[in-house]
């Protein structure tokens, strides 16, 4: 695990639905310990990359480029081998955190049988998971709830948790933050921020907030219609090239230039 | 399911409030001890018969011609039948035979119907097609009918009677559970635990399976009211059971022609069908309150 080679490498990724591409992606880096933006509208193609990294793109969808994770080409990778990445060294953080934990099961049950699923041994699981809530600040207590029991903010913080439970290197944030209120917002934001520093976690943010992900990100992506258009640290902001990120700047969608459908 | 909000909380409870939580449940939910008591009592019944049945021979072949339809009196309870056997003792007998058979049959329509609806409905495509449509053609019948015919082809027993339920019955079950388990297929924690990495089907034994049960299980526990009955009913129509069998459907049948002359020898079976029918409904009506998985915090 040399600091030279990114942890995740994508290059030349093509998507191809029913013959039409949705993603043509020449470049996108994730290093360790970065935390890198994706940006971009609806339909831009943000929930196609974030599929095609972990292995869950429709089957009909025919793929080429390579996705690579560590040194392994995910897009090669087998549906056991995907298995076994996804979710211990991938973790996965969305919008809707609540409807994201299974309602029967309360958040330590499902914490803990996540990682027993990953083969964390079980004298190692309550010392993993007393670290994970010390880092993402949760009482031990709301683990004893089930899902409709907690916040918005806490169930969020309950899959973060998980995620640092599982030691996971890379977290996909899927929109994480978009169905918070401000100020929890604001935590999560700062949450991540801690994680990084404290785990060397890395993050891809998946967003169409340009302004939240400005202020975390080290890179930003601009993806618009499968491509990533811009691309830069947090000053591109300031001297758009393209007029999606500008309009993104502005905070409001360009209009469709031609007939053509966006997806 | 949960016991912790049941059991009284341990520490601060004495024996006053122990009682107040016990009358505040009795209070909160009267359907489900009317249904408790009853049950209790049917369950006991039928697992006592022999122990506190009066007459258990009564329950088998024994006749007694001198002593035929006896009114209620100190040594017959409820009465004797056409052929002078003690009423109470055969309704006792019955419970196992009315209400175990029942309960066999659901146990074994859920056996049939929820894999089947849980695998159709979790895996979805062409082979959801095609086991739906199996479904379809059996929901297509009456399902009373469709056991009637069945019951008729198989001749006439108890055993079978059952059996022509059961096909009769799985349907609803893999119908129920097929569509409880396809809209939860589409919620964020069965996607979530795809990006987890749990195998499909642990995804769908483990997630999809257990919120989906909540009501497939309402639905038997009430449909076991309507299982007492039909299996009553096709006795009743001389397809189920064969005497001498204490089965309270055909009790009812065999002293169909003597209510206005002696009453209690189909009153007291058909109150037992009814009373077991109307503990079961409520006991699904309770359940499907509690089984809420909203509800599980509401004091």
């Amino acid at each position: 695990m040399s600091a030279a080679t990114p942890l995740l490498s994508i290059r030349d990724l093509r998507v191809e639905i029913g013959g039409t591409t949705l993603l043509d992606v020449d470049r996108l880096d994730v290093s360790r310990g970065e935390m890198v933006g994706l940006v971009g509208e609806s339909g831009a193609g943000k929930s196609l990359m974030q599929a095609a990294i972990l292995g869950v793109l429709p089957s009909h969808a025919r793929t080429s480029g390579s996705i690579e994770f560590d040194g392994r080409d995910l897009l090669r990778a087998s549906v056991r081998e995907m298995r076994h990445i996804r979710g211990r060294r991938i973790a996965v953080v969305l919008q809707a955190a609540r409807a994201a934990l299974t309602p029967t099961l309360r958040a330590g049950t499902w914490i803990d049988r996540a990682l027993a699923l990953h083969d964390v041994p079980k004298q190692e699981r309550a010392a993993r998971l007393d670290h994970a809530l010390q880092a993402v600040r949760l009482q031990p207590t709301l683990l004893d709830r089930y899902p409709h029991q907690l916040s918005g903010g806490e169930a969020q913080r309950v899959s973060i948790a998980l995620a640092v439970a599982l030691r996971a290197e890379l977290v996909l944030a899927d929109e994480a933050t978009s169905a918070l209120d401000v100020t929890v917002q604001a935590e999560v934001a700062e949450l991540f921020r801690q994680l990084r520093a404290s785990e060397g976690t890395s993050f891809l943010m998946v967003s169409h907030d340009l302004a939240l992900v400005a202020g975390l990100a080290d890179r930003i992506n601009i993806i618009s219609r499968g491509c990533i258009v811009e691309r830069g640290g947090p000053e591109v902001l300031q001297h758009p090239s393209d007029e999606v990120t500008a309009a993104l700047v502005a905070a409001k969608p360009p209009l469709p230039s031609s007939s053509e459908p966006l997806t | 399911m949960t016991t912790a909000e049941t059991t009284p909380q341990v520490g601060a409870t004495g024996p006053g409030s122990r009682l107040r939580s016990a009358l505040r449940y009795v209070r909160d939910h009267p359907g489900l001890v009317v249904a408790g008591a009853i049950i209790a009592f049917i369950v006991g019944g039928a697992l006592l018969a022999p122990f506190i049945a009066p007459y258990p021979d009564d329950a088998g072949t024994a006749t007694n011609m001198l002593a035929t339809l006896l009114p209620p009196n100190d040594e017959h309870l409820f009465g004797t039948d056409h052929a002078g056997r003690d009423v109470w003792s055969r309704v006792l007998f019955g419970a196992w035979m009315s209400v175990g058979t029942s309960l066999l049959v659901i146990l074994a329509s859920l056996a049939v119907g929820v894999p089947i609806g849980l695998f159709s409905g979790a895996v979805g495509g062409w082979l959801d097609d095609i086991l739906m449509r199996v479904v379809d053609i059996f929901l297509a019948f009456p399902s009373l009918l469709l056991a009637l015919a069945i019951g008729a082809a198989l001749g006439p027993s108890l055993q079978n009677a059952a059996i022509a339920i059961v096909i009769a019955w799985w349907p609803w079950y893999a119908r129920l559970m097929r569509g409880e388990a396809a809209s939860i297929r589409r919620r964020g924690f069965v996607e979530s635990g795809h990006l987890l990495g749990i195998a499909p089907w642990r995804v769908t034994v483990r997630h999809i399976l257990p919120n989906a049960s909540g009501p497939v299980i309402v639905q038997a526990s009430l449909d076991l009211g309507g299982v007492i009955l039909t299996l009553a009913g096709l006795s009743f129509l001389g397809l189920g059971a064969i005497d001498p069998t204490p089965e309270w459907g055909l009790m009812v049948q065999q002293g169909r022609a003597l209510i206005q002359t002696h009453p209690w020898v189909v009153l007291v079976p058909g109150a037992a069908i009814m009373l077991a029918a109307l503990a079961f409904t409520l006991l699904g009506e309770g359940l499907r309150e509690r089984l809420d998985p909203k509800g599980a915090t509401r004091r």
